[in-house]
């Protein structure tokens, strides 16, 4: 064999070549990116789309929950300083409706449905209040009952602000389980605080480690 | 013979290489606590499950429901070819045939583990399985995951496990918060069940995953 060196060297590369190849194949994938010519049929993208406000314009909206079983409508009826925001409980595999919730507020503020509104349980849902550069987060029973006895609803902002004075919530964005409600945190003096859960069954808040952003 | 023994242990080598690279634990499953079981049709309409450390109760699957047959069809949204296209970085899965639109919705990719970019094909459509795995606080046992699209490709073996599928446990589409399936609202996996091509031979749809999530 000492008289085929080359031989024994060159095939040690081409199986040394063979396998970066393969290494090379399997994990360098290129980012395709969707057609760029749209010929959009009827999506459910409207569905999620966020509900935009604009004056002076009765709107109606409503998000299907994620099984699809359930929607959370909301209309609206214009005063001449304020607004009041009707929430309706549909099921749309009786079609039937239910008012279960209702709001006034003063011009300038505005309650809108989260893309993410239903528990996973369609047991709850939360509602979002802009008012005056303050936002609050209101959560409801999706039956229109209270949400415990002498609790109608629970507003989160108000709750975690008195237990929590160092962070300021940025974002709630949908539900981590059946009861827990995704809140994403700043810190008052600057950058970036943890998540929590806002557990509906308790009333509680429970600090996480890892952040969902 | 020197030669020889070199030769045959490149060769042993690059098998390895392939066999491991080709295996169920040679690279981690999507759900690491039932690799191969999640592969199957299971349904456990008397069982509950976990998720984020709580007991959930999973939808009933009836497979003896009638489907609209215009859904086992597919719906005609145009000419050309079926393309589903998930970007991790906004979130979000569209689904085309041809140029044509078919339907755009939130998604929840990989958080505990990430959702590997690539070419793909939907190699097995399954009406409902059972997924688990995780440790700790992160521990989850999921019966009657609905609507289960396996896909595979360069990179990612069909033993593996990983799909879209329908997520009842969480409603916090939008953002990731998978152990690397690509979640979606069971509204949404439906549709896009009753969409994609039946896979031929382990060839279905064509996915394309792309971006990095947030």
């Amino acid at each position: 064999m000492e008289k085929h060196p080359r031989i024994t060297i060159a095939a040690c590369l081409i199986v040394s070549a063979i396998c970066i190849v393969f290494i090379l194949f399997s994990g360098g994938q290129k980012s395709k990116s969707p057609p760029l010519n749209i010929q959009s049929t009827n999506t459910q993208a409207d569905l999620y789309s966020p509900p935009i406000a604009k004056a002076d314009v009765p709107q109606e909206i409503s998000v299907v929950s994620p099984d699809g079983k359930w929607a959370l409508k909301m209309s609206e009826e214009k005063g001449e300083n304020d607004t009041t925001y009707i929430f309706w409980i549909l099921n749309l595999v009786k079609s039937s409706q239910k008012e279960i919730f209702r709001k006034t507020v003063p011009s300038g503020s505005a309650l809108t449905i989260p893309q993410n509104t239903f528990s996973p349980d369609d047991k709850y849902v939360f509602i979002k209040e802009n008012s005056a550069g303050d936002v609050h987060y209101l959560v409801l029973s999706a039956s229109g009952a209270p949400l415990a006895k002498g609790i109608p609803t629970m507003e989160i902002s108000g709750l975690f602000a008195a237990k929590y004075p160092d962070y300021k919530i940025t974002d709630v964005t949908g539900w981590g389980g059946q009861s827990l409600i995704v809140i994403n945190t700043d810190k008052n003096d600057g950058g970036q605080g943890p998540s929590f859960w806002f557990d509906v069954g308790s009333g509680s808040f429970i600090q996480l480690g890892t952040r969902f952003n | 013979m020197k030669f020889r023994f070199l030769v045959a242990l490149s060769f042993l080598v690059f098998a390895g290489f392939l066999i491991v690279d080709s295996s169920p634990w040679g690279k981690p499953c999507a759900n690491s606590g039932s690799c191969k079981e999640s592969l199957q049709l299971n349904v456990d309409n008397e069982d509950t499950g976990v998720f984020n450390g709580r007991k959930i109760i999973p939808p009933k699957i009836d497979l003896t429901e009638k489907v609209n047959p215009k859904k086992i069809l597919g719906e005609e949204t145009g000419t050309g070819e079926k393309h589903i296209y998930v970007d991790l970085t906004s979130q979000t899965l569209s689904a085309y045939q041809g140029n044509t639109l078919f339907m755009q919705v939130p998604i929840s990719s990989g958080k505990w583990f990430p959702t590997p970019p690539g070419e793909y094909t939907i190699w097995e459509k399954i009406r409902a399985t059972r997924m688990s795995g995780g440790e700790g606080a992160d521990y989850y046992d999921l019966p009657n995951v609905p609507f289960v699209m396996f896909f595979s490709g360069p990179g990612v073996t069909a033993g593996r496990g990983f799909s879209l599928h329908g997520a009842y446990w969480h409603d916090n589409f939008g953002h990731a918060m998978s152990h690397g399936c690509v979640n979606m609202r069971t509204v949404d996996a439906e549709k896009l069940y009753y969409w994609t091509d039946p896979p031929v031979n382990g060839n279905g749809t064509k996915i394309t995953i792309y971006g990095k999530a947030p």
